[in-house]
């Protein structure tokens, strides 16, 4: 299954087929996305090896993703991505696609409002990537995963 | 690859590391989507610890520590779901079923347990796609 960079919308509020959105800056699979409210931001993910990328894009505006910034390594399996409306966290992640990912602890996060790299968060207490997230504004909960045996 | 039950948090306003919350219920370990609405935080689908997928959609209420409780089904079992809210519905979106990949989009209302409804259709079949929602 080829990778992708299309972006599609849809708004929530009613239901219907997605829409172009726009273009990714890098096809990939198994990332991660949040948002701000006003700007979407996605981390991580397997074009053909993890990579660091960090795109962002403006939801009041069609169009194409804009570099944003880098993880501390290139990550896939990233879904635990999470905002508060300011930051952008995410928890864990793997290095390879496939099998062979070693996942991490780290929890690193993004301004979202402004561009650059992550900063560093803290420490997950048990390494996962695949993990499921969710957040309130105050606290963001990871789920499940996998871990190397 | 072991699978992971175990479900941990932390405080966006602190800087540090995250802490237990609980435990995922049904037995939901990768691939699962979730979102939150403020109060509820969702998790649909996913592959559990057996190797099978999923169709069960469980949810945590954010505020309180404690292991999942079950809120509804997805259409089909499924894994590499995503997820993504307006703070009303949570919509779910594409996925693997069994072999194939779907471009199913459903929702569930946040403030009701129950099933989800259907929503419309992606424009591809993709999977392990991303989502942000702007509301």
């Amino acid at each position: 299954m080829s990778k992708q960079n299309r972006m599609d919308y849809i708004t929530i509020s009613s239901t219907g087929n997605a829409s172009d959105f726009g273009d990714a800056t890098v096809s990939r699979r198994s990332g991660g996305a949040c948002s701000n409210g006003s700007r979407g931001v996605c981390a991580g993910g397997e074009p053909s090896q993890s990579i660091d990328e960090i795109d962002y894009w403006t939801f009041a505006s069609l169009g194409n993703a804009i570099d944003f910034g880098d993880l501390s390594t290139q990550k896939n399996y990233t879904e635990s991505f999470c905002s508060d409306g300011t930051k952008g966290v995410v928890m864990g992640g793997g290095d390879l696609p496939g099998p062979a990912s070693t996942e991490t602890d780290v929890i690193e996060y993004i301004n979202i409002a402004s561009t650059g790299d992550v900063t560093d968060f803290g420490d997950l207490t048990v390494a996962r990537h695949h993990a499921g997230a969710a957040s309130n504004g105050t606290r963001m909960v990871a789920a499940g995963g996998q871990e190397s045996p | 690859m072991a699978d992971i039950d175990t479900m941990e948090y932390i405080t966006f306003a602190s800087l540090g590391n995250s802490a237990d919350f609980g435990n995922l219920a049904e037995a939901t370990n990768y691939g699962i989507g979730a979102a939150g609405d403020g109060t509820k935080g969702i998790f649909g689908g996913g592959q559990n610890g057996a190797g099978s997928q999923t169709d069960a959609i469980q949810y945590v209420n954010m505020d309180s520590l404690g292991n999942t409780t079950d809120f509804g089904d997805l259409s089909d079992d499924r894994m590499y779901v995503t997820a993504c809210g307006d703070g009303t519905k949570c919509v779910f979106g594409g996925g693997v079923k069994g072999a194939g990949i779907v471009n199913i989009l459903e929702y569930v209302n946040f403030a009701s347990t129950g099933n989800v409804t259907d929503f419309g259709d992606l424009n591809a079949s993709p999977y392990g796609i991303m989502a942000a929602s702007g509301d």
